[in-house]
This record gives structure tokens, sequence and C-alpha cells, in this order.
């Protein structure tokens, strides 16, 4: 059984989807309850899954579904930590304190609350996986979104701090960080000409598609990666070296 | 399958990893062409394909050898149609090449290890692009290795050959990438390795967070991921497949 969170839209319903299809029992989490009704429904048409409603950015919300998942489904094989966005447009100079703290809330907070709660139930089952979602913004930066890529480059060392101490409980805890992907944040951020230019500086074209994230995702959850660990995988179509 | 009637030649498909990524795509649909210098190594993993049900031919060729190679691809695309997936697996030391420390090596084992570790894959991929880029796809996967990124004590020829392995597949990726031609590769840590002391063995797992060595067919797992259409939107990326090694130097 699989958690994912975000599970909603975007790359963390394509999570969902790929898992659902993979046999897997999946819990798709999300604060947006229309959205998350919606996808779950879609989903159960083909397999096992439940959704919970909730915010990980609280102790109490990330607790509520990992109870709710395991009293569904019981034993954890993965948690996926999609969670996260920004609305870039301003650099620190014009970031407020509390627009700063909210950014490490939803992307940096959240893993942690989740995997806290998580790596327990993981580690009483003889072991598991955890995939995180950062974002080329965290290893690369990006234009006026300081405390996203703050937040997202903390992911990647929690990312490697997790796998450093968990590891010996048999929890694999590793990362993707995505280039340029078509999902609902980027279509509310950019502009379609915007969408195409970083398209265009991709190897690849075009920007990415959230199932080519989810695969990924799932091969890192899989027991083919088993000897990858504490890695951060760019899926970027190669944009993070175009000169 | 995954990939079904795909052709795949593996280097070095006599070896540890190379036999176990033979025997992965194999047992996934592909024809896995297995290419060593020695004919038994690649008879035995050909009739062991076979025997579990896979389809697998012999790719006899010194793939450092630029004729050798051409002659190679030529009779795959005269006799299965294409070379639809590469990898660059053939590494380590030529028959005869020294491992030393850099003061004490020779011109001629710096060259030998580069030809095999390095020009090999340079030739290899030259010879499959042409088909590839004709179909508009394809996938060049190579085995690179920690010590291109640590370095290697008694083994510069050998890091180095490595470490221009990534620039080989970020260079080939650039370059054919638009045209649909998937390039990537993994970084080999903590790989199974005969001739290793057990208490060499017994330093290097302490080294990684898994507290053991990788297996030959995790290899083969992460190989065959970077030639599946899961991993279609990474290029030129080079995975570290190495059970956490060298993250916990500050303890």
């Amino acid at each position: 059984m699989v958690i994912v969170t975000a599970a909603a839209d975007g790359i963390g319903a394509a999570t969902a989807a790929v898992f659902a299809d993979e046999g897997y029992r999946v819990v798709l989490a999300d604060i947006d309850p229309a959205r998350l009704a919606a996808t779950t429904s879609t989903l159960q048409k083909r397999a096992d899954v439940t959704s919970i409603c909730g915010d990980v950015t609280t102790e109490a919300g990330a607790a509520a579904i990992v109870d709710h998942a395991v009293q569904t489904f019981g034993a954890l094989d993965a948690l996926v930590n999609v969670v996260g966005g920004s609305r870039p447009g301003k650099t620190v100079v014009d970031l407020a304190l509390g627009e700063w703290n909210t950014l490490l809330s939803l992307n940096l907070t959240s893993v942690f609350l989740m995997s806290r709660v998580a790596i327990p139930h993981l580690v009483q089952r003889g072991g598991g996986a955890i995939v995180n979602v950062s974002s080329g913004a965290g290893l690369r930066g990006m234009h006026a979104n300081p405390g996203y890529c703050a937040a997202k480059a903390g992911v990647v060392a929690l990312t490697r701090a997790m796998a450093i101490d968990h590891s010996a409980s048999g929890v694999r805890v590793n990362c993707v960080a995505p280039g340029p992907i078509r999902t609902p944040l980027m279509e509310r951020n950019r502009t379609p000409t915007e969408i195409a230019a970083m398209g265009s500086i991709a190897l690849a074209g075009r920007i990415g598609e959230p199932d080519e994230i989810a695969r990924v995702i799932a091969w890192l959850a899989s027991d083919a990666s088993s000897y990858v660990v504490g890695q951060t995988v760019e899926v970027d179509g190669g944009v993070a070296a175009p000169i | 399958m995954e990939f079904e009637g795909k052709v795949a030649l593996v280097t070095g498909g006599g070896g540890g990893i190379g036999s176990a990524t033979a025997a992965h795509l194999a047992a996934r649909g592909a024809v896995a062409v297995v290419n060593d210098v020695d004919q038994s190594r690649i008879d035995s993993v050909v009739d062991r394909i076979r025997e579990s049900g896979g389809r697998a031919v012999a790719g006899r060729a010194d793939i450092t050898d630029e004729a050798a190679v051409g002659d190679l691809v030529d009779r795959l695309v005269a006799e299965h149609g294409a070379v639809d997936i590469l990898v660059n697996n053939a590494g380590g030391a030529l028959p005869g090449a020294q491992w030393a420390a850099v003061e004490s090596a020779s011109l001629a084992d710096w060259e030998s290890f580069m030809r095999l570790n390095l020009t090999a894959a340079f030739l290899c991929s030259r010879a499959v692009l042409p088909g590839m880029l004709a179909k508009g796809r394809g996938h060049i996967v190579s085995v690179g290795s920690i010590s291109g990124t640590n370095g290697q004590r008694g083994g510069a020829g050998y890091a180095a050959a490595k470490a221009g392995l990534v620039a080989l597949v970020a260079s080939l990726a650039k370059e054919v990438g638009p045209r649909g031609i998937s390039v990537n590769g993994i970084i080999v840590g903590n790989a199974p390795f005969p001739t290793r002391s057990a208490e060499r063995q017994g330093e290097l797992d302490r080294a990684v967070h898994l507290a053991r060595g990788g297996r030959t067919d995790e290899f083969a797992a992460a190989i065959a991921f970077l030639c599946s259409e899961a991993s279609s939107y990474m290029s030129g990326a080079m995975i570290p497949v190495d059970g956490g090694f060298h993250r916990s130097v500050l303890l």
C-alpha cells in the first residue's frame, strides 16, 4: 500500500494512477475535497483506492492521513511526498516572513511531518520506501522564487539525511527533481508562451507530462531500484544542461 | 512485454553486470546480443538465457577495435533489423593492463584503460546511431563508476576514463536527445568484484547506507529502467546506484 500526497491532480494524481495500475492499494491525500473526490472516483473503477482530505503541513493532519491509510489497508509499503507549490514573482527583498514560512511549511515541513509518522510503520513491517518530490529549482535555482528554491533544496538534504538514518531499518529514501512539467501549478503560474519556451530549452524539445515523473517515482518505490539510496534523480528532459 | 522484439546489444555481456543485464532485458522480451571477447563466456550467458525461454545471440567482438565494432553492428542490422538498445557496459582492465599509481603507471596502460572504458563507448554509440536516428528512437545506456567521481587509488586511468564517460553521455544527449534518442547512464558503486579481499569488501560495506554490496541484478534493473519508457523524460542523466556510497562521511 502506498500513500500519495497532493494526489488530487498533477504529479500526485499521475503517481496515484501509476501505482494503481501496478496493483498497489493507493491512499490519495489532498487538501482539496472536490478535486480529491473526482480523482479518487476515477481510480476506484480500476483499483483498490481510498482517499483522505487533510493538511500535511500540520502534525494532526499528517497523523490522520497515515492512520486512515493503515486502518483501511494495513501494512504501509511506500510514502510519496508530492505536496508542494509556489507562486513566483518576489525576490528576497520583497518576500514577507510569513510568505517565506508558508513556502517552507508547504514544501519542506510537510515532508518531515509525513515521514516522521510513516517511518515507524515502514520499519514495523521490515522496511519500505519513501520518495520525495524536489524540483530543478532546488538544485539549480530559478528567478524570483527564493523560498521555494530553498525549501526544495531542503528536500534534497532531508532525503539524504533520512537515508543515512533509516537505511539500516530497511527504509529506502530517494527523491525526484522534476524540471518543467505540465501541471496545474505550471499552467497557473506560466503563460503558454513561457511554457513553450521552457520546452524548447529541454533536449527532449518539450516540457514533461506528470506521468513521466510518476513512472520514475514508481521505479524508486519498487525493488527494481533496490540499490539506489539517498539520491535525487533529475527528470527534466535535459533542461539542466542547456549550453 | 516491455522490450518485445527490441534488439539490445550489451557490451561486456559475459561479465557480472553485463550478463545480468542481458538476462533481465531478454526476460522482458528483448533479443539480447551478448558481446564479449571471450566466446566461452558468451556461450554460457546465451545458453542460460535460452534455457529460461529468452532470446539471445552471440556478438563476439573486440569493441576497442573500430572495424570490429562496425562489423558487429552491420551484422546485427542485417540479421535482426536494428540495434534498438545499446548498453555500454564493458569496462575494467584489458588483459595485461596494470593497475598502478600515476607515478609508476605506463602510458600504454593509461591508453588501454581509456580504450576499454571510454573509447569503446564512443565507438559503439557512433556505430548504432545511424540506425537509431533513422528510426527516430533508441536507447543508449552507459555504465559509469564511482571511481569516476571519487577517484581511485592505483586506478587513475580507469577513474579518468569513467569520468570521461559521464561527459560523453551528457554530450551525446545534447546531440541526439532532440532527435529521439535516449542517452543516460548509471554510476555503479560497490558492485561484486571477484578478486576483492574480504577486508576491502568490509570497508566498502561500512561506507554505504545499505551496509552491503550491490547484486548484479540490482544494477541490471536500473539499466533496464533507463532502457524503458518509464524514463522517457530523462536525458543526459547518470543515476548513482551505489547503496548510498560516501554519503555518510559526516558521521
